[in-house]
Formats: C-alpha cells, structure tokens, sequence
C-alpha cells in the first residue's frame, strides 16, 4: 500500500441545493478518497455563507452565497487528482482548493475509519506518488 | 526647520508578532476573520513594518490571504466586494 498523505479539500457549492443534495454530493467525494485507498478522518460542512464577491456560475448567473465544505483526508496522489478532476467537472462546485497539510499520514481521530482502510484498490498499478498535488489552486 | 516641532520620537513603540505572542492563534485560510485584521480596507495585505508581524509569520499569512480571497472568503478588492 502506498503512504498517504495529509491532505484538506475546500469546495463550494452553489447555494440552491437541498440538503439532501448535499450530502448526496459530499459522499460521493468521500467515496473518491476511499476507492483510491485514502481516509476520510473530517467532514464539515458549513452553513450557507455569503462570499465576499460575486462568482460566476456555468448555469446559474452570478451567485453571492454558497456552501463551503471541508474534507480532511489521507489521500493518495491519484485519489487527489481523481477528486480534483471530478470537482472540476462539476456544475454545483463554484471553486475548490486542495491543500497539502503534512507528507505523513497518521490516522488520527478517524471518524470513518470502519470502510476505508487498506482496501488497496487493485486497479491502481503501484503509481509513483504524484508530487504534483503540492498545492493546486483552481479558480 | 522650527526647532521642537518635528523633533523625533526618540523611541519606537515594538511591535510584537501576534502570531508569535498568541500561540493559540493560528494562520488559516478558513478564518477570514483573523485574516482581516491582517488587510486594508482596500484588500491589500498589510506590510510587516505596520503590522509587526514576524518574517516567518508574514509569509504564511500572506499565503493564507491569497488562497482565502481564492475561496472568495476575502475579496480581492474592496471594489468587487459584496458588502452588505
């Protein structure tokens, strides 16, 4: 199994979404971190939020609020860039930041530790640790 | 000159770090509201010599800025501010 890295992701979502919708999408992002053998050890979202300028959606105009959520994760390089594609691709995320918070991963206060850990996903072909994710910042 | 008038402070008041005096008080990009003690009204990110925040400090708060204004949690300028 590959070392994990410490890692938090910051996203935005637009504001129209129910909270089902939410918690339908913030698991679905989890799952990235999981099938790539990562572990989720926070999940928190906050509540509606006015941000400080506006942000220009695809689909929905100019936007002034929104939900921020964080996910504090053991990841590995494939599993960030993986979980970036997917933000990236998706409509309900406004922006979304990726931090590198430490090169060792220990598993400290894991919540979600029951589903995730070692299910080294057998798809993935030893990959080199991808030092690119050092800290990418994407509009 | 006129003598007295623009007589210089002989000493100068030290600044101390916040981040350096408070170690509870921690630099992160999530927390807007420590970040904009650290900002003009304007947006810009105050210099050190005003702020008297260490050197170490100042380049971390610096990065913190930036990625909080990225997040759209601090604007970029106080023209493109929703204010409320």
């Amino acid at each position: 199994m590959t070392n994990l890295r410490s890692y938090e992701t910051f996203f935005l979502l637009v504001p129209g979404l129910s909270d089902d919708e939410r918690s339908a999408l913030i698991e679905k992002y989890q799952n990235i971190i999981k099938e790539y053998g990562g572990q989720i050890t926070k999940t928190d979202p906050w509540p509606l939020r006015k941000l400080a300028y506006r942000v220009a959606s695809k689909t929905q105009g100019y936007l002034t609020s929104g939900y921020y959520v964080l996910l504090e994760y053991g990841g590995t390089g494939d599993g960030v860039a993986e979980l970036q594609r997917n933000l990236r691709l998706d409509e309900n995320v406004l922006k979304f930041i990726t931090i590198k918070k430490d090169d060792e991963f220990t598993g400290q206060d894991a919540e979600s530790t029951e589903s995730a850990p070692e299910t080294s996903p057998d798809s993935e072909p030893e990959a080199p640790e991808e030092e690119a994710s050092e800290q990418k910042e994407v509009e | 000159m006129a003598n007295g008038r623009y007589r210089r402070r002989i000493y100068v008041r030290r600044k101390v770090c916040k981040f350096c005096a408070d170690k509870q008080m921690k630099i992160d990009y999530k927390d807007p509201d420590t970040l904009k003690q650290f900002i003009t009204e304007r947006g810009k990110i105050l210099p050190r010599r005003i702020t008297g925040t260490c050197a170490k400090h100042q380049r971390r708060l610096t990065t913190a800025i930036k990625q909080a204004r990225i997040m759209a949690l601090i604007p970029f300028t106080s023209g493109h501010a929703l204010e409320d």
